[in-house]
């Protein structure tokens, strides 16, 4: 299954909670899409990036540090969620997605 | 008769050889001259646009955590968060996609975005923090400074 933010969500993401920031939140898309593809069945779900005018921080770490929090563990994650884009400028968020579902898994086991 | 005209036509032969070597040696020099003019304006300009957009950054981000979360203040988040997806783009193209270069400054710039656009950075209840002021400036100048030096250690632009 395939994402993309900027087409299937929107092109400019911005603020955390849903509704209070706004209807292009991190919370929003985790819900939407994340959660629900996640639940629907075992298949890998590929997140793409391109399109976008640009990720904010607090909308990364709701969408997927969040999936830690609602309780999906860090190794199914890893297993089934891939982050993909072809714009060499938006390579660095793929890390950053990581870092936050790791900095996320360390929270809850802290 | 014959020998005075052997000499002068070795002479002449000399000097047109002579000549064209020299014209033809003086291209690829001057070709090659221009090319490393070039690369180094190409350079300099690349280094100046990356030094532009991180004083601007500096500034909206001073302006817009010096506030609370206000409707004057979200076209200044918008355009932080489009700054900072477009500067990769620059180095990038200064260090012509060297992966090792290109991923420290990735690494410096995913904290320096992680202190200013994370948080409760477009959060409605957002309240003025002068703290995300000073760690922004600690990796915005970490950032600004490795670029500088990578930039100073750039091979002479020969090829």
């Amino acid at each position: 299954m395939l994402v993309n933010i900027a087409e299937d969500f929107s092109k400019v993401p911005a603020g955390r909670y849903h509704p209070k920031d706004g209807n292009r939140t991190g919370e929003r898309f985790r819900n939407e899409f994340l959660e629900k593809l996640l639940r629907a069945n075992d298949d890998k779900i590929t997140v793409n990036l391109d399109g976008a005018v640009g990720y904010p921080s607090s909308f990364l770490e709701e969408a997927f540090g969040g999936l830690v929090r609602v309780g999906f563990p860090y190794e199914t994650l890893k297993a089934r969620l891939q982050i993909t884009t072809t714009e060499p400028r938006k390579k660095r968020y793929v890390d950053q997605i990581w870092q936050y579902i790791q900095d996320a898994k360390d929270t809850a086991l802290a | 008769m014959l020998e005075t005209l052997g000499e002068g036509l070795g002479i002449f032969l000399i000097a047109f050889l002579g000549g064209l070597a020299g014209a033809v040696a003086k291209h690829p020099f001057s070709f090659l001259g221009k090319r490393v003019d070039h690369k180094t304006t190409s350079r300099e300009t690349l280094e100046r646009l990356v030094v532009e957009v991180l004083e601007e950054v500096r500034t909206l981000s001073v302006g817009y955590w010096s506030v609370d979360e206000c409707d004057n203040q979200k076209a200044a988040g918008a355009r932080i968060v489009a700054l900072c997806d477009i500067l990769p783009e620059l180095y990038i193209e200064l260090f012509e996609g060297d992966l090792t270069i290109t991923r420290d400054l990735d690494i410096k710039l995913n904290r320096l975005t992680n202190v200013i656009t994370g948080g409760t950075f477009q959060q409605a209840d957002r309240k003025k923090d002068h703290s995300v002021i000073s760690e922004m400036e600690r990796h915005l100048m970490s950032l600004m400074v490795e670029i500088r030096l990578q930039k100073a250690r750039l091979p002479y632009p020969w090829l």
